[in-house]
């Protein structure tokens, strides 16, 4: 019995001990491990790209590890609450997505671009217009004509009410004055992607990594895209400003600190993180998978959320008075 | 036949092997524990896919699927806890023969042997199928989707244990937790009484983790109360199932086969879904119904070839379209695009080599899955003889850490402690758990597609009946839903 | 003793309640055919009015078979359902416990609880299983997995 006393006894001064050494362990920074909070659930969009991220920042950086943990609870708002909550320390950062600038303006949370300094956005992908490849028409203002023609038949997946490519897709009826009828498809893009091919609706404006394998087979074609400059992966395709509409709607994906991390931390962050997303193995790694990746760092990618964000308050609002 | 033998060659080295064994094993572990998602270790494991050189990363993926989706039977068989969401029905059949007949043995040879039947089944399809079955998953659009949720959710007057009439109360009930949350489809928040957690919907692990592994807890303490604890001394002989066993259950497993890569090749239907509509089949098809739910092998036999052919038939829409069908396969999906291999209607004809290769890796998979299963046998069955007193509280802690690890949410783990009290009074008055089960499971599935289909028809119903792979799901449903009804009937007309 | 038959009406008392409240909640979502297709109350209300009529049918079918359902006890109260019950407390307090002073103090002190309670008395055996048992959690969660289990409030 009193062999295991002593042994329990050792065990928790050996556990203080450590516990305390750590805390006052004050090296340069990083020293210990980063927390990276991804409000979405593991395998989606958000999560692969960010896990690809940090793990090239980790590989740079080199002492430390990223440890990406999962928090899609309430629909990702209670992760990216937790990373605006979080110690500025920069031992805890996190993704947020484009719905931290829409979501504001829906009455869902109180929480904003505000409350984080960026580091990255790896992504940026813009609404591109897919429809089958039978469709009868070949390019944007065949498109837009047709709808016209035939107002409220025409059938536009997106990935649910109120999301995203529901949005763009309400963005475009607007600067065209025209209707289409929405059919939400709440499991993601790639039912999208079945549904199009299997013509069971028309089309739809979505970023088009689900499409990729689909558009290169042939079975459907990408008419326009919703950027300022053509994409990587599809570089005949033109955008909706050459063709003299401006509109850029894009869902992006930042990894960001908590509004109060110092700017020495900010800066390790962000120039690692700008150093590898020049790299070969970054954009190789996400055009692979369908994705045009982009290098917007810091304050570039703040600039990117407070633009984005002042176009959805606009938006919603109008849309608000008119009743959807 | 070149390439067959050239992707042959190219996948039979011994990093390769290396890595399937260990892909495998981690999948078995993940699949086995309650709350570690396949999704999880999929994301964990994807990043190794870059050090590592050639397929061997795909390969690991692979294994890792096919092992997480056989690991859950064994928790779900010893313990009556399913390690994942899939192996929900293997616990009505397998715990009843592990615990209560005493013969863990017996079933975890027959749930092993289920498990690499329906996987090599699935991938053999697969290899000859693809772009037919691939063709039919297309049709599949909104009124299809909800016919096959009722025809799942039809299966609860013949599953359920107990009152027929409690199970549809309970099925009801999942199918409204179901809607708790933000409604995709008219952007409004339901029943979240305000609070932020509940908008995002009630997490369905914490519920099965709770419902299954705490409730059982609670039984058993209930059930040891004052008896003397003596040590269990189960043998096994054999880790393979008996030539008995594999002509009992021989035609449960095509049948269960076949159902399971049809349902796996429609993007977003799982093994979960998979699982119980199998296990319906099984007792609808069997003479002698009255062993199911006490340990009939057929039950896991069902169950097990039912979620483990889901892996085939996923591949289908992975390969020909390029489509997921779930989150485990997007993540696959973009490994292999990550790794040069493009899916999609041009794999077949541009990378024939790169098609096979997958084809071999995944009978592989399957095949050092089922080896694993069976070597393990004995030590699995050895959970049986930790006395109660220290399992208990450890399945305990194991269920608190698998729910707080699954979302690192706070609230799930209330949640789940509720689930297990509510399933303790739902036992007590005699009110099984499947209905609430699949009521969660398909309850989105079903509404989704209901108001969406209405959306495409302009409210329209005919939408449901001119459709005629829609008609002949709702049929099945109708028939399967009124089967207490009238097989009284039917028996004593033929009698 | 309960019985069979008070359970039962038990249940279709809860459940008629129930579902009204959800038909009643869904029906001021609204139910009406929309832009978006019906209603967001629309398949609610179908769910609480179907739980209704399910607490009905529940109902008759008690009333029918009143005799049998009341002569089927269902153990509630006795010594077994009381060990139970305690169970259900001792595992609450403990997960109260683990967010207040940290994952692996709570478990060490709710193993050495339960364990007790279920009828271990060699000390030695319940202190060995505990240590061994977080060990392997320390090693595989917070080693390999890097999933951070909750610590002490005053830690945070």
């Amino acid at each position: 019995m009193r062999k295991y006393k002593a042994l329990v006894a050792a065990m928790a001064v050996s556990l203080s001990l450590g516990t305390v050494s750590a805390a006052l362990a004050a090296d340069a920074y990083p020293s210990k491990d980063i927390t990276v909070i991804i409000p979405k659930n593991p395998g989606g969009g958000t999560d692969i790209t960010g896990r690809g991220v940090i793990n090239m920042m980790q590989q740079d950086i080199g002492k430390v590890k990223f440890v990406p943990v999962n928090k899609p609870d309430g629909n990702g708002i209670v992760g990216m609450a937790d990373v605006a909550h979080a110690k500025p320390d920069g031992y805890t950062l996190g993704m947020v997505t484009v719905e931290l600038d829409i979501f504001p303006h829906q009455g869902k949370t109180n929480l904003s671009y505000k409350d984080y300094e960026s580091i990255i956005a790896p992504i940026a992908a813009p609404a591109a217009l897919i429809v089958h490849a039978d469709a009868p028409y070949n390019d944007l203002n065949s498109f837009v004509k047709y709808l016209k023609d035939n107002p409220g038949k025409v059938m536009m997946g997106n990935s649910g009410v109120g999301a995203i490519w529901h949005i763009a897709t309400l963005a475009f009826e607007k600067k065209f004055d025209v209707k289409v009828k929405h059919i939400p498809y709440p499991k993601g893009t790639a039912d999208i992607a079945a549904a199009i091919a299997g013509k069971h609706i028309d089309g739809c404006l979505a970023d088009p990594s689900s499409f990729k394998s689909q558009i290169e087979a042939g079975k459907l074609k990408i008419l326009a895209v919703m950027a300022d400059t053509r994409t990587k992966m599809f570089p005949d395709v033109p955008t909706f400003k050459e063709l003299g509409f401006d509109i850029a709607i894009r869902a992006w994906a930042t990894l960001v600190a908590p509004k109060g991390t110092p700017k020495e931390v900010l800066d390790v962050l962000r120039a690692s993180a700008k150093k590898v997303s020049n790299t070969p193995e970054f954009v190789d790694y996400f055009l692979k998978q369908g994705i045009d990746p982009t290098s917007i760092v810091g304050e570039d990618a703040n600039k990117m959320m407070e633009v984005d964000d002042a176009m959805y308050a606009e938006f919603l609002a109008k849309i608000a008075k008119e009743g959807k | 036949m070149e390439v067959v033998l050239d992707a042959f060659t190219q996948i039979c080295t011994l990093q390769n092997l290396f890595f399937l064994v260990i892909g495998t094993a981690v999948g078995i572990f993940i699949g086995a524990m309650p709350g570690l998602s396949v999704n999880m270790g999929l994301a964990l494991l994807f990043p190794v896919t870059f050090s590592v050189g050639g397929i061997s990363g795909i390969v690991m993926l692979l294994g890792l699927y096919c092992g997480a989706i056989y690991g859950g039977s064994i928790t779900a068989i010893l313990l009556r806890t399913p390690g994942t969401p899939a192996s929900a029905a293997t616990t009505m059949d397998g715990y009843p023969m592990a615990i209560h007949n005493k013969q863990p043995g017996r079933a975890l040879a027959v749930s092993t042997t289920a498990s690499t039947f329906g996987g090599v089944f699935s991938t053999v399809c697969l290899i000859l199928f693809a772009p037919l079955l691939a063709s039919v998953a297309l049709q599949f659009s909104k009124p299809e989707y909800f016919a096959l949720a009722i025809f799942g959710i039809s299966m609860i007057t013949s599953v359920s244990p107990g009152s027929i009439l409690k199970g549809v109360m309970g099925c009801v009930v999942g199918l409204w937790i179901a809607t708790i949350g933000l409604d995709a489809m008219s952007g409004m928040e339901r029943f979240t009484f305000g609070t932020l957690y509940l908008s995002g919907g009630v997490s369905f692990m914490p519920i099965l983790i709770g419902m299954f592994a705490l409730t059982q807890v609670f039984i058993n303490v209930e059930d040891n109360y004052g008896k003397e604890q003596g040590r269990n001394e189960i043998r096994i002989d054999s880790v393979l199932p008996s030539f008995a066993d594999l002509k009992l259950t021989l035609p449960t497993l095509v049948r269960s086969s076949m159902i399971g890569t049809f349902i796996g090749c429609v993007p977003g239907t799982g093994g979960d879904i998979s699982s119980w509509i199998c296990y319906n089949q099984a007792k609808t098809w069997a003479k002698d119904k009255s062993q199911f739910g006490k340990g009939d092998p057929r039950g896991i036999a069902a169950s097990e070839s039912g979620n483990n052919s889901i892996v085939g038939g996923a591949f289908i829409p992975v390969l020909t379209l390029g489509i997921p069908g779930d989150g485990a396969t997007a993540i696959i999906l973009g490994a292999l695009m990550v790794h040069g291999i493009q899916p999609g209607p041009l794999l077949f004809v541009n990378n024939a080599l790169d098609v096979y290769m997958i084809f071999i890796a995944l009978m592989f998979a399957n095949l050092v899955m089922g080896a694993m299963g069976f070597s393990l046998i004995k030590v699995f069955a050895r959970v049986t003889n930790v006395p109660i007193k220290f399992l208990l509280p450890i399945i305990v802690v194991m269920a608190i850490i698998g729910t707080y690890s699954y979302n690192n949410s706070v609230p799930d783990v209330f949640v789940m402690l509720a689930a297990g009290f509510v399933g303790y009074f739902m036992h007590k008055f005699d009110m099984g758990v499947p209905g609430v089960i699949i009521g969660i499971i398909l309850g989105s599935l079903a509404e989704q597609n209901f108001t969406g289909s209405l959306l495409m028809s302009d409210g329209s119903l005919s939408i449901f009946v001119t459709n005629p792979i829609c008609c002949v799901f709702l049929v099945l449903a109708f028939v399967s839903l009124l089967s207490p009804m009238y097989k009284p009937a039917l028996k004593a007309l033929f009698k | 003793m309960a019985n069979l038959k008070n359970c039962n009406l038990l249940v279709v008392g809860l459940s008629a309640v129930t579902g009204s409240a959800i038909a009643a909640t869904a029906y001021g979502y609204g139910i009406a055919m929309t832009e978006y297709g019906p209603g967001p109350g629309f398949w609610p209300f179908i769910l609480g009015v179907s739980l209704l009529a399910v607490a009905v049918l529940l109902l008759l079918d008690t009333l029918k078979h009143s005799a049998e359902y009341s002569a089927q006890e269902i153990l509630l109260s006795t010594a077994a359902n009381l060990s139970a019950y305690q169970m259900m407390g001792i595992v609450l307090l403990y997960a109260v416990l683990i967010f207040i002073t940290g994952f692996y103090l709570a478990t060490a002190l709710f193993l050495i609880c339960a364990m007790y309670r279920l009828g271990a008395d060699n000390f030695k055996q319940i202190l060995g299983v505990t240590l061994v048992f977080l060990a392997f959690i320390y090693i595989l969660f917070g080693m390999l997995l890097h999933i951070a289990l909750p610590l002490p409030i005053f830690m945070e």
